[in-house]
């Protein structure tokens, strides 16, 4: 141990622990962080008050020793050596009582008459009143430069332990990597045990000891004070970060030792330098899976587009170019089929193209509808008409409820649902399969739309996982479609409120249920505008 | 038609615009391509063709501007062709003045019969006014306001008989909800949308047209409506 004072070794040596007497340190001048757990002071007056005694002896020894070479004035100057001693190296209340026995010992060994506290020559009190004085001053001054110097040196060593914490905090976002370094940095400064809690998502401490679930909760820091001699002195500290707290960091002092205000403070920080570090690491984190999945979906996006708009072009020439072709071909001739079967063909890798680029479209957030109401019965006609080819085989009867109210949706879309559950149905049955859609107002006032067919059904435990984009099942040797029909189904009934489900029917064949909420129905408008329009109708015939 | 119908297909997909082109020469259309909207206004600053069919996708221009640059100084009827996800654009386009539009991929019947009718309509602005509309079982004698269906008088409302009148004027031809709003019920009447669904349901059931098997009145989603083109005679 370097004595911080002179930079060589102390002339007493003692345990370390006993050259720092915090509690004599004055508040104010108290350390922000302090680095070392400081023992009762009052163990280390005694020895302290008795080497001061002791100096006061030597000093007295080495005075007889240069009695009649010096003067008496350089013998006080031997005992003004010694109080900057003993200030020095054991601090004020040693030097304090160090400078009253010095000034009595001068007056006893040196003063006339010598061995007696008498004085003769008056004079000699002025001397011992500077003496004492001088003493005072010097020990003072030499004990607060020591106190200065044990303050800077734990000042310093604190900063350097968060200096050192947080450069290892930042140069990782693994959370065992944070934990070790704080417990390294507990480790080199307090010499103590410590314990870190961590609160994931789903535990909240609550199995943890009681004083770490009662820190959690409160979020402020609990202490437990040692009840019996054996027993240590703990910390529970939360590791707060701006939104959340993380866990708990527990510290347990040595046997015997309690804490600083300021030593708090300073376990305080470690523990938030922690807690900013696992917030900064998570925040670093769910930016980057954000950033993947958006920089994945984007790339998914764009690749659908691209592809999807690279490949409508061509398809449409086929499409196009066969039936003009078609139309010059002798009927019911091998060239006439191979041509139909052309732009068959063209037409359907077309609506799957198509499909794709719906589903971007909607997937990608540009998705608008146009809500307006309408007739069920139009819109139903309408998607009826446009599935017409594809349902040649198929007989289809449509159930639709007398005095249906107007919907407000977005038509061009609910007739897209409904030509895709026709064609879904046309599909996943052989050719002759009925195929029944119903619309009606059901008994909670929405608006259901149903599309039944009684063919082999969905395979079991895919009822709900047919509505995810690209599931497709095996049907023997019928061509599969690109699972995105019913996908784009529940995209856009999802968008208008409703719900989309399907399920087996117990006489075989199964049923696509769609629902629209009742807020989207239009209550008819009253009947006076009619009647009036009806008037003026009878006026002009009359 | 004694005259062969010169068309100028404004499109920039050469194999698109060659079937289409195959197509109508083969029924006795004269046509022209160009790629792009600026050699469009030129032709049709020169010598006007009798129909333009236009691709709304161009690369230099915007397809609306070359109907609104075209509608300024002329009537020449224009077909536009325009992919699916751009039902705003067809919309625009048919207000703008466009008379019909057509999605790709379309059937080389749809497209012609399409041709037919817009060229039809030019004929009858060219000469009178047709005095009767005449589609299967449906007769409306647009001199004396009288609909009959199936040979039997149906007595519409004044409302119910204007709204036909504008769809027979433009028989075959897709009518936006906009116009048959306007057109019937006045100008900033456009946002009344319903009225126009609860009189097209009266219609059709006067005139005994099922909207799930539309007959006469076709719906177009988010569009318009459509009557069917007249007989051939």
């Amino acid at each position: 141990m370097r004595c911080p004072l002179f930079g060589f070794r102390p002339i007493l040596f003692l345990p370390e622990s006993r050259l720092c007497p915090l509690k004599t340190v004055p508040r104010k001048t108290m350390p922000e962080t302090a680095s070392n757990i400081q023992t009762d002071t009052g163990k280390t007056t005694l020895p302290g008050l008795a080497l001061s005694l002791l100096a006061v002896v030597i000093c007295t020894l080495a005075g007889q020793q240069l009695r009649g070479i010096f003067s008496d004035i350089d013998i006080i100057m031997v005992y003004l050596v010694g109080a900057v001693m003993v200030a020095a190296s054991l601090g004020q209340r040693p030097a304090v009582l160090y400078s009253l026995l010095s000034v009595t010992a001068f007056n006893y060994f040196f003063v006339e008459p010598l061995y007696t506290f008498n004085v003769y020559n008056p004079s000699y009190w002025l001397t011992f009143a500077v003496m004492l004085l001088a003493c005072l001053v010097i020990s003072t001054q030499a004990a607060r430069l020591r106190e200065q110097v044990v303050l800077s040196r734990r000042r310093e060593h604190g900063a350097r332990m968060l200096y050192v914490l947080t450069k290892d905090l930042a140069e990782t976002r693994d959370r065992k990597e944070m934990n070790a370094a704080l417990l390294r940095c507990l480790r080199s400064s307090f010499l103590t045990e410590a314990h870190l809690w961590h609160a994931d998502d789903k535990t909240t401490l609550k199995d943890a000891p009681p004083e770490v679930s009662k820190c959690f909760q409160r979020n402020d820091l609990v202490e437990s004070t040692a009840r019996t001699d054996g027993d240590r002195y703990r910390i529970y500290m939360p590791l707060r970060g701006l939104s959340k707290s993380y866990g708990v960091l527990e510290v347990s002092l040595p046997v015997g030792t309690t804490p600083q205000e300021d030593q708090k403070i300073l376990l305080q920080t470690q523990a938030g330098l922690l807690a900013g570090a696992i917030e900064r690491a998570e925040t670093a984190d769910a930016a980057e899976r954000a950033r993947l999945a958006a920089e994945r979906e984007k790339m998914h996006n764009t690749l659908l587009s691209s592809v999807s708009h690279d490949f409508r072009s061509p398809l449409a020439a086929i499409a196009g170019a066969a039936e003009a072709l078609s139309q010059s071909a002798a009927p019911e001739t091998a060239e006439a089929r191979l041509l139909s079967s052309i732009r068959h063909e063209a037409r359907r890798l077309t609506r799957i193209v198509n499909n794709l680029l719906d589903i971007t479209r909607i997937e990608g957030g540009h998705l608008r509808l146009r809500m307006q109401p309408y007739d069920p019965a139009e819109i139903i006609g309408n998607a009826i008409e446009s599935s017409r080819g594809l349902m040649k085989n198929h007989p289809l009867t449509v159930e639709v409820a007398s005095g249906l109210p107007f919907v407000r949706m977005d038509g061009l879309l609910i007739s897209q649902v409904l030509q895709n559950l026709l064609e879904n149905a046309s599909r996943h049955t052989p050719a002759g399969t009925q195929v029944t859609l119903k619309a009606s107002v059901n008994e909670n006032g929405l608006f259901v739309l149903m599309v039944e067919d009684n063919g082999a059904g969905i395979p079991a435990g895919h009822e709900r996982d047919i509505f995810s984009k690209f599931a497709t099942y095996d049907h023997g040797n019928r061509p599969k479609g690109a699972g995105l029909g019913l996908a784009i189904c529940q995209a856009a009934v999802t968008a208008h409120g409703g719900t989309i489900s399907a399920e087996n029917l117990p006489v075989g064949g199964c049923r696509f249920v769609v629902t629209l909420p009742a807020s989207l129905l239009v209550t008819p408008p009253a009947e006076d505008e009619r009647k009036e329009d009806e008037r003026k109708a009878a006026g002009n015939d009359g | 038609m004694t005259l062969q119908r010169q068309v100028l297909i404004v499109e920039d997909e050469p194999d698109i615009a060659q079937f289409i082109s195959a197509a109508l020469e083969n029924n006795g259309y004269v046509s022209r391509i160009v790629g792009t909207g600026v050699d469009c206004l030129r032709i049709c600053s020169g010598k006007l063709p009798d129909i333009v069919i236009l691709d709304l996708g161009l690369p230099d221009m915007d397809g609306q501007e070359i109907i609104r640059a075209i509608r300024a100084w002329s009537k020449v009827p224009i077909i536009v062709l325009s992919a699916r996800d751009q039902e705003e654009q067809k919309v625009l386009a048919l207000e703008r003045g466009a008379d019909d539009y057509l999605t790709k991929p379309f059937g080389m019947k749809e497209f012609l019969a399409r041709v037919r009718v817009v060229l039809r309509h030019v004929n009858r602005r060219e000469t009178l006014q047709e005095a009767a509309y005449c589609s299967r079982d449906l007769i409306v004698d647009l001199a004396r306001r009288k609909v009959s269906v199936g040979g039997n008088e149906t007595r519409l409302t004044p409302t119910e008989y204007n709204l036909l009148a504008v769809l027979v004027a433009k028989a075959g031809q897709i009518v936006t909800h906009a116009e048959l709003l306007r057109e019937v019920w006045g100008r900033g009447s456009e946002e009344h949308s319903h009225y126009l669904r609860i009189y097209i349901q009266r219609l059709r059931q006067k005139l005994g047209d099922d909207p799930l098997y539309p007959r006469h009145i076709f719906t177009e989603p988010g569009i318009g409506y459509r009557i069917s083109a007249e007989d051939e005679t």
